[in-house]
């Protein structure tokens, strides 16, 4: 193994363990809250987008556009920075609280979109279906819509939920500490690149292989891939 | 199972491409001058020390001493612009013969890059708001007091070191982010060099530095460990910039004051 040791000295990450899963810890929470609150949103979105009523889909329509066209590092300085005190919380967000509720909002129109193809492919006679068996709106999207529109989008909400887990990195900005600054540490102090960064990509790679098994496990769950 | 395996297969080819990172040559100094250019990887860390000006020129103390330092040799000057996270790379795969940055050197930096003699020495200050009721340093080291650092600092240490009790918050996105953070009250206090801190005064009109410095940081460029001509070579420049009075005039302007302000 000390061939390694040339170009990649796992005994300094040793050195930086607790770091490494301080920041790996912080990543998987605030992406893990971050992806709960982007499909709620996301999936409220879609539905309020598909609605006959033009005042509720102009209003997820315009979310969605205002979100997608502009940077999420914008969003998040514009939580953190110009939010003032939030009546209901009596204070203003902190760092981490901002920086979820921005990459949630962000992930959340993107995720919406997603969803509303995933939506949309469901066949009509279904609906009519559920329709005939007296199922209400919001049975109907619970017991039949929704299950196999995840099933059938899970594999890019997946790409998403991957983007979304990178994005958290941006954080870092408002001053939360996650895997990325982790690998400023051992930069800063020991300058070594390689040491720094493969270590937080093999990080960002095990939260992806756990996403990647979790999503099958829905999926088959839901509605199985052939639906 | 087999995606994931494939996945950390994938992640180990791409650890081995770091193996090809490294490259080296016999006397940087030659390549120098065979090639009639010098290479600086330089950092945009914001003025006084390295910036764009409102010419669209590159300016600052560490790039008026790289270009003068040219001069001297006879060559022409390349400046490689690079994050903070690309210094390192740079100076190690052989892009740049040197960096040019206010790095400090320290005990485990100096196990991976040889360091120059220092060209200057730096105060780091604390500053903050003039409304908060500060007017020591040591003031704003109390529980309930949030400090703002630029995240991966030497400062972040010595913080943690001088001020245990204070909350530490690490920005990411350079000095102006900190500035940002106490102009829009999300810390109480800032810390930085003393010529970045009196480039703040300058644009936040309602900030002030709060008396005293904790610590004076030694600044030195940094270049590869083997190079022992060239590193010999800048510390015998900076004797000699020193001993003929240049090196201080450019300190005088651009890092004791804003004075600079008015021409950049």
């Amino acid at each position: 193994m000390d061939w390694i040791l040339d170009f990649y000295n796992y005994r300094v990450v040793g050195q930086y363990l607790p770091e490494f899963a301080r920041g790996l810890g912080s990543t998987a929470w605030i992406s893990l809250v971050s992806l709960v609150m982007s499909l709620s949103v996301g999936t409220v979105a879609a539905m309020m987008r598909m609605s006959a009523n033009p005042i509720v889909w102009r209003i997820a329509a315009g979310y969605v556009q205002a979100i997608r066209s502009t940077p999420l590092l914008i969003q998040i300085y514009l939580i953190y920075f110009t939010l003032p005190a939030l009546p209901l919380l009596g204070r203003r967000l902190d760092e981490l609280e901002g920086g979820i509720i921005a990459l949630g909002l962000n992930a959340g129109a993107y995720m919406s979109e997603i969803i509303r193809a995933g939506i949309e492919s469901i066949s009509r006679r279904q609906i009519e279906g559920a329709q005939s068996v007296g199922m209400t709106y919001l049975q109907r999207m619970r017991h039949v819509v929704l299950p196999q529109a995840f099933a059938r989008v899970a594999p890019p909400l997946l790409g998403q939920t991957a983007v979304l887990i990178k994005d958290s990195s941006l954080v870092s900005f408002i001053g939360v500490f996650e895997l990325f600054g982790a690998g400023l540490v051992v930069l800063n102090e020991r300058l070594m690149p390689n040491e720094a960064f493969l270590t937080v990509a093999a990080c960002y790679l095990a939260i992806y292989a756990v996403m990647l098994s979790l999503t099958g496990y829905a999926q088959r769950r839901l509605g199985g891939t052939a639906a | 199972m087999k995606k994931i395996s494939k996945l950390f297969g994938l992640s180990l080819c791409a650890l081995g491409l770091g193996v090809f990172a490294q490259s080296a040559s016999a006397d940087v100094l030659q390549d120098i001058v065979k090639r009639g250019e010098l290479r600086v990887a330089v950092q945009t860390q914001g003025p006084p020390v390295s910036f764009v000006d409102k010419n669209g020129e590159r300016t600052g103390f560490a790039i008026e001493v790289v270009k003068m330092m040219a001069d001297d040799m006879g060559v022409e000057l390349m400046l490689l612009d690079f994050d903070w996270k690309g210094l390192i790379p740079a100076v190690n795969s052989g892009k740049a013969d040197f960096l040019a940055a206010d790095m400090t050197p320290n005990a485990k930096r100096t196990l991976v890059l040889s360091f120059t003699e220092p060209y200057l020495y730096s105060d780091v200050v604390l500053y903050s708001k003039k409304t908060q009721p500060f007017v020591m340093w040591q003031d704003a080291c109390k529980e309930g007091v949030s400090i703002g650092v630029v995240q991966g600092s030497s400062n972040v240490g010595l913080l943690q070191a001088l001020c245990p009790d204070s909350t530490i918050k690490e920005y990411a996105g350079g000095g102006a982010a900190v500035a940002q953070a106490v102009s829009a009250d999300r810390v109480d206090a800032g810390i930085n060099d003393f010529a970045l801190a009196a480039g703040y005064m300058v644009e936040y009109t309602e900030f002030g530095i709060l008396d005293g410095a904790p610590k004076r940081w030694p600044l030195s460029f940094a270049t590869r460990p083997d190079e022992h001509h060239l590193l010999r070579w800048m510390d015998n420049y900076f004797m000699l910039i020193r001993n003929d009075g240049r090196l201080e005039e450019l300190a005088d302007y651009w890092m004791r004051g804003p004075v600079w302000k008015n021409d950049h």
